[in-house]
């Protein structure tokens, strides 16, 4: 089995009231720090989640180089530079790229270019959940976002690179 | 990854298998099921239901998409094939071992010789000090039978052997740099199975799917300059020669070639399989090149060999032709 179906990566936010793992390629688990649930409220929950997210795609790349790294045996820090026409126009589209997971559900995620995120959170679902629930919505929102950026990747390239 | 060069061939059936499922998932949606068979998941369950023959179009389609992924790639176990039966390095053990002896007797001088190649020594075989404390022995014996014996045998033998010595260690490179580069070459194609392999695996990812593949076959071989042989009294002359680049440490100078590494890169199978191909052309090419080098360089020692006979076995004794001068006997 190559490195890239088994690497891991995980992202804690600063204040460490927040962390998050992608595992198996698309599978996201959300947890918070004892305590934290309680006392944050929507608003503040929304960017610790959007902080995560970006923080977990840049510790996801890292993992994702090293992955590449151990399956290519040759080491590989960086994405190589787009060199051909098609491949100036792939980095392009790709940093234009929006894609969403848990859309409708009590927690959205979108981001673009995976860039910038936001994180919507209803408001009135949330008074009514406890912790477990909300991780457990929020890890299906991001696990849903991280499909769907795969499926629009592989759009993508299959147009831009047709052969 | 890792493939070994005996799972050379279980690899390509992996890459084929891959790239034609990565193929016809990428163009149409098509995926493999838990008991291996194929199924149309953009068109699952979407039928004309007042069309009896909706559903078995669908399935002649889908047998037809199958079967064109699978001749896109079908020469791909053909490719490697034409690798899995290269030398086996381990093979030239015994003849190198062979001319290590030679060189090992040949080694004339009280201090023994070193291999002017890889600087390995090889003690003096004082078995051969016999021919040269032979002009003892011929005090006795006078005339011109006499005087060509130690003109052509005695003085000259110390400068033939150490041209024989030289000669073997032509040789016993030769066969070191043949087994460095089928050790090379071997690797080098089990590298681009790994390489073509893991690309299949990281062909959907964000980034651009590119790599690099090392040809160390070409740096396998190194050309050797400036081993001399004596020609009796005139300029000594260069024999050509080669050696496993890794051996090189002794007073002559090798070149070695820059192992190319080329990129390739590949978003799609039959892009990926395209590079695969175009990797084992080189490939190809890489290992000709180097085997045309030891052969030239064979060659061309052998021609001077042939061409010099004189200066490493001496010539004929004429003792039975006419009425040579043998002596005369010792006074009684």
């Amino acid at each position: 089995m190559s490195a890239y179906d088994t690497f891991t990566a995980s992202a804690v936010t600063p204040d460490e009231q927040a962390a998050a793992t992608i595992a198996h390629r698309d599978q996201v688990t959300v947890t918070l720090a004892p305590g934290y649930f309680p006392r944050a409220d929507a608003v503040q929950l929304e960017r610790q989640l959007a902080r995560l997210a970006k923080l977990l795609f840049v510790s996801r790349m890292r993992e994702y180089h090293r992955a590449r790294s151990r399956d290519f045996s040759q080491p590989v820090l960086k994405e190589a530079p787009p060199e051909s026409r098609e491949d100036h126009q792939y980095v392009d589209a790709r940093a234009r790229l929006h894609v969403t997971g848990g859309e409708g559900g009590p927690v959205e995620v979108a981001a673009v270019g995976m860039e910038q995120w936001r994180v919507s959170i209803d408001r009135g679902w949330l008074a009514g959940v406890d912790e477990a629930e909300f991780c457990r919505a929020a890890s299906q929102a991001a696990s849903e976002l991280v499909r769907h950026q795969f499926e629009e990747i592989l759009k993508l390239k299959r147009s831009v690179y047709a052969s | 990854m890792g493939t070994s060069y005996d799972g050379l061939m279980a690899a390509a059936d992996r890459i084929y298998e891959k790239a034609v499922e990565e193929h016809l998932s990428y163009q149409y949606g098509i995926y493999k099921d838990r008991d291996g068979r194929f199924y149309d998941s953009w068109n699952y369950g979407h039928h004309d239901y007042y069309d009896p023959n909706s559903m078995a179009r669908q399935e002649q389609l889908l047998q037809e998409r199958v079967d064109e992924a699978a001749a896109e790639f079908d020469d791909v176990p053909t490719i490697f094939s034409r690798f899995s039966a290269m030398p086996d390095p381990s093979g030239f053990d015994g003849p190198i071992t062979s001319a290590k002896s030679a060189m090992g007797l040949l080694s004339v001088g009280g201090e023994g010789l070193n291999d002017p190649i890889t600087g390995d020594l090889f003690p003096f075989n004082t078995a051969l000090k016999d021919m040269t404390s032979a002009a003892g022995y011929l005090e006795e014996w006078d005339g011109l039978a006499m005087m060509e014996f130690r003109e052509n045998f005695i003085n000259k033998f110390s400068e033939r052997t150490l041209n024989q010595f030289t000669a073997a260690c032509v040789v016993k490179n030769a066969l070191d740099a043949e087994k460095a580069l089928w050790h090379a070459a071997r690797a080098n194609i089990c590298e681009v199975a790994d390489d073509t392999l893991a690309a299949l695996d990281h062909m959907h990812d964000c980034g651009k799917n590119e790599w690099t593949t090392a040809f160390g076959v070409v740096g396998a071989v190194a050309t050797v300059g400036g081993l001399l042989v004596a020609t009796g009294g005139t300029a000594a002359i260069a024999l050509g020669a080669v050696a496993a680049a890794s051996s090189l440490g002794g007073t002559v100078a090798g070149t070695i070639d820059d192992p190319p590494k080329p990129k390739f890169a590949g978003e799609s199978p039959v892009a990926v399989i395209n590079q695969m191909r175009d990797a084992c052309s080189q490939l190809e090419e890489h290992i000709e090149t180097a085997e045309t080098k030891i052969k030239t360089a064979c060659t061309n020692a052998k021609g001077t060999l042939e061409s010099r006979s004189v200066d490493y076995v001496a010539p004929r004794p004429e003792l039975l032709d006419g009425a040579p001068d043998v002596g005369r006997p010792d006074a009684l």
